[in-house]
């Protein structure tokens, strides 16, 4: 009996033990990562017969598997085009190169895609094309949902003919305004949201229903799914509706604090000079001399206002700067929040757009002296600063003394009282040979190839507060002041990303309109300019390059310390907005004047 | 006769043997025991943490599927969620900046301001059942969210424990005394490696563990937070007053938290607090209970000047709140030493804690969602 016990007990302990080992190879296996692309791709192709099945969807699952039985297997876009725009869709079709990544070149199987706009091209899109009439350009945008990638076709309808493509990996365009609808009738036909939220939203409700957006452990991390965010605001507090626009399904909602002060619906004054704008600063270049400097500018579809062809004093500063994107992050462990563009209001999905016509503004030192201009540019959405409303500035400074510094604000008042803005600057310098250098707090240190680095805490300065420069050869070129706090505009330090790529002459990595490149709410490096690193760090010793910064800034709205903030307050018995703006963006600051 | 006794002294000699032979015999099935013993209690164990693991990160043990210990206790940032202060599953502020948590064992106390909080069971109750606000919500309906999942039926009964909250709060606890964080530059530093930590950091040794700035007082131990400070009863003093608020100048803190006066209602301890640890402060902004602290800049300028010059107080009578610890006077750092102070902290952060798989969320897919 003893032996029969004993016997029996360590069976157990055996099975016990195997039991713990086969825990623990359980938990090896459920830490592999997810992002596996075969499996995405895999998974979304069983995924087509299980999509949502609502009724009013029927006709969307219908038109997505017929398009895909076509011998080109591409959803033409859903939203009304004229003539024009349908003819630039059909050119695009027939290119090779437009359509090179419609399926797959293993097995030729079709991948779901989906044109989703045509746009009258701007001069911002064209790139390095030349002899081409604006007039006559269409710039196309396909969706390729398998392989969540982008390609974009510049299109002359008059010579029949795609004049150039670009394809970017894990990027989404602009969402057309069909499937902002379609996402939004989602959500207000969710049990999970009307329970919720107490009641049925009403479509009206949905605010930012067209701004990409995230949520970590669905399909929806890292944007690896085309996800949008219907939010609705309740009591101090918003309500996201997380959809998936790549399965037609909600995935999660989430709630975050909106802050109770200063909510007060602004009296309606409807500025926006849409016609104005657009035909003045979207659809041309303006010229700009002023204070020794020359420049162009001009508003973009998603890359906000963009200067071009800088020069001061009549050499070659920059090729051309611009603010790509705001990622904005309500979360660091959920990963939700949106992807921000700013830019025209017509043919352009973005979110957030121009508000006014840019501003020229004077410069003044402390005591008066006249120092230099700076170029404005105001992108809101009209109901800020009520919640799930952005206020975004836009600003070029440029002084006598030959430096110039390119920043922007976010003025609140968004979806939540403690999110992270992360504005994507790119700045493109002129010069066809230049070196970039890091201070390491004794000398220059070169960097060799592509690489980022972030400002951080322990990061050394000069004791003029240049982190980098950039030269030429000769010694010319530029320090790197990052923003800590110093430029005396409620600044409060970047925290910034800063990322140097090469400028090549034969690709365009972003010198024409970029689509949103980065994820709303990664909290590392991965705000999409590494793209441009990849597959190797190319050399960047004497090369043309690119500066990229991303600067990193809180919000808050504690009383007292607010900042990327707005409310209204009651002044003399009416009701006024109260901004509180945090500026970001490095300086530049001429190497020969600081010998 | 001889032979009698022969024999009376064999049977003798021979029960005495076996007595020998069955005592070694019995102590070798004791130790075998006792070693039988300590594996299954090391299985067990184990099978206790990893079902912890999963309830530390399962969403469903909230109201609304949306809220685990995980999503404010994220191993990204060092076990914090990176808010000033987090919000619960209807978005309602909680009271306190998110603690980072590694390194229990050490741990007396388990909140920032609650003397009465010895055990990490205890702590849970606030996360998982408050009401006011509400954070995860947890209640009855949770457990029958989870009851059915394979997982957890498997190893309840592998446990042979009944499946109810406190079988939970014992097994996250489980987990939680696993995660450990001793892999710092500064601790290889200490295991000999004078080059892990730089020279600036160094010159911040230094200043840290100097009389003059005296931070090691409050921050002191393995783990940066365990005070040896005496109070005027003779006591050890565990929680501080270090001079963030002063309304009116009456030495009042916020009216929101109040630190361990809101527990013992006791004036003396107003706007008393512990002290956190300051390992991984590079993953833990922004700092202070409150979370307003957006760096460690702010933080030791605030130090520098023996407490907090707030926006809301221009004339910096917080430097003067008559609770403040005697210990807080100005240092008098200039930049490049506060610059060194920062250095020397951020020294004691462990980038490869924050990236350890055996702490990350073991679901591979959404647990919450319906199979």
């Amino acid at each position: 009996m003893a032996l029969k016990n004993c016997i029996l007990k360590k069976v157990l302990a055996f099975i016990l033990f195997v039991n713990v080992l086969l825990v623990s190879c359980q938990n090896k296996n459920t830490s592999v990562s997810e992002n596996d692309d075969a499996d995405i791709e895999q998974s979304y192709i069983a995924n087509v017969d299980s999509m949502n099945t609502l009724s009013f969807l029927n006709n969307n699952n219908t038109a997505i598997k017929e398009a895909m039985l076509k011998p080109i297997p591409v959803l033409l876009c859903g939203d009304t085009l004229n003539e024009k725009q349908l003819l630039a869709q059909s050119i695009a079709l027939k290119s090779a190169d437009f359509t090179k990544t419609i399926r797959n070149p293993l097995n030729n199987a079709a991948y779901r895609n989906e044109i989703f706009a045509v746009y009258p091209a701007r001069q911002s899109d064209m790139g390095n094309i030349a002899n081409a009439n604006l007039q006559n350009c269409y710039r196309v945008e396909m969706y390729n949902y398998t392989q969540n990638l982008t390609t974009v076709g510049i299109v002359d309808v008059q010579q029949q003919k795609t004049l150039t493509t670009f394809t970017q990996e894990q990027a989404q365009p602009e969402i057309p305004n069909y499937l902002k609808q379609l996402a939004i009738k989602i959500a207000v036909n969710n049990a999970e949201v009307q329970k919720a939220y107490g009641v049925k939203p009403t479509d009206k409700n949905a605010l930012m229903a067209n701004t990409k957006t995230a949520l970590n452990r669905t399909r929806c991390e890292r944007s690896r799914h085309l996800c949008v965010a219907p939010t609705f605001t309740k009591n101090g507090k918003a309500l996201w509706a997380i959809v998936d626009l790549t399965d037609y399904k909600l995935v999660g909602v989430r709630w975050t604090n909106t802050g109770t002060t200063g909510t007060v619906t602004p009296i309606t004054e409807r500025r926006l000079q849409d016609d104005k704008i657009t035909a003045c600063f979207c659809e041309k270049e303006t010229f700009l001399k002023k204070d020794g400097w020359q420049l162009n500018y001009m508003l973009t579809s998603s890359d906000g206002l963009r200067v071009a062809q800088v020069n001061f004093n009549n050499t070659p500063v920059l090729q051309s700067a611009k603010l790509v994107d705001w990622h904005v992050s309500y979360s660091g462990t959920d990963g939700f929040g949106y992807s921000d563009a700013v830019g025209c209001p017509y043919f352009s999905q973005a979110a957030v757009i121009a508000f006014e016509t840019p501003k020229v503004l004077t410069i003044t030192a402390d005591n008066g002296t006249e120092i230099g201009f700076a170029l404005e540019q105001v992108f809101r959405s009209e109901l800020w600063p009520q919640p799930c409303n952005y206020n975004y500035r836009q600003r070029f400074e440029f002084y006598k003394d030959g430096s110039f510094r390119v920043a922007a604000a976010s003025i609140g008042r968004g979806c939540g009282n403690d999110g992270t803005y992360r504005p994507v600057f790119r700045i493109a310098f002129a010069n066809e040979q230049n070196n970039f250098a890091e201070w390491n707090g004794s000398i220059w240190q070169p960097w060799q190839t592509e690489k980022w680095q972030l400002q951080s805490a322990n990061t050394v300065y000069t004791a003029q507060n240049y982190q980098y420069k950039i030269n030429t050869t000769a010694g010319n070129g530029y320090y790197v002041e990052p923003g800590k706090g110093q430029f005396n505009d409620a600044g409060r330090g970047d925290n910034a990303y800063v990322y140097v790529t090469q400028n090549k002459p034969l690709v365009d990595e972003g010198e024409a309109d970029l689509i949103t490149i980065g994820p709303c709410c990664n909290t590392d490096y991965q705000q999409g300019p590494e793209k441009f690193m990849l597959p190797t760090a190319d050399n960047i010793e004497q090369k043309k390059l690119v500066l990229w910064y991303v600067a990193q800034l809180k919000n808050d709205n504690t009383k007292g310390n607010e900042y990327c903030w707005a409310e209204s307050v009651l002044q003399n018995g009416l009701y006024t907005t109260k901004a509180y703006p945090c500026f970001a963006g490095p300086k530049f600051v001429p190497i020969n004047t600081n010998k | 006769m001889l032979s009698t006794a022969k024999y009376i002294a064999t049977i003798v000699s021979l029960t005495i043997i076996c007595l020998l032979i069955l005592q070694y015999s019995c102590v070798q099935k004791s130790k075998t025991k006792i070693l039988e013993t300590l594996i299954t209690d090391s299985a067990i164990l184990q099978l206790q943490t990893t079902l912890g693991r999963y309830l530390f990160y399962d969403r469903r043990l909230s109201v609304n599927n949306t809220r685990a210990c995980g999503t404010c206790h994220n191993p990204v940032f060092a076990f914090t969620d990176g808010y000033k202060q987090s919000i619960g599953a209807f978005a309602d502020l909680h009271q306190r900046n998110t603690a980072a948590i590694f390194n229990v064992e050490h741990s007396k106390f388990f909140t920032a301001a609650d003397s009465t909080i010895h055990t990490l069971q205890q702590q849970m109750e606030k996360p998982l059942f408050n009401q006011h606000p509400i954070e995860m919500g947890a209640n009855e309906a949770c457990l029958k969210k989870i009851q059915h999942d394979t997982l957890y039926q498997q190893l309840f009964i592998k446990l042979q424990q009944p499946f109810n909250f406190n079988t939970i709060k014992n097994s996250i606890a489980s987990f939680v005394q696993t995660i450990h964080s001793y892999n710092s530059p500064y601790d290889a530093f200490l295991g000999g490696d004078k080059n892990a930590i730089n020279t600036s950091a160094k010159q911040g040794m230094k200043i840290f563990f100097s009389t003059k700035a005296g931070c090691f007082n409050c921050h002191g131990g393995k783990n940066f937070n365990q005070p040896n400070v005496i109070n005027n009863e003779g006591k050890n003093q565990y929680f501080f007053n270090t001079g963030l608020y002063n309304i009116n100048n009456t030495g009042e803190y916020p009216t929101a938290d109040q630190g361990l006066y809101a527990l013992t209602k006791n004036v003396d301890d107003m706007g008393f607090y512990k002290p956190p640890t300051l390992r991984n402060l590079a993953f833990t902004a922004p700092y202070y209970h409150n979370g307003t602290a957006a760096n460690l800049m702010d933080v030791i300028n605030n130090y520098n000047q023996a407490g907090r010059a707030t926006v809301l107080n221009q004339k910096n009578t917080t430097l003067k709140n008559k609770y403040k610890h005697h210990l807080i006077k100005p240092l008098l750092l200039n930049e490049n030493q506060k610059l060194q102070l920062v250095n020397f902290l951020l020294s004691l952060s462990d980038s490869s804690f924050i990236k350890n798989p055996t702490y990350q969320n073991p679901f591979l897919k959404d647990e919450t969602a319906v199979p």
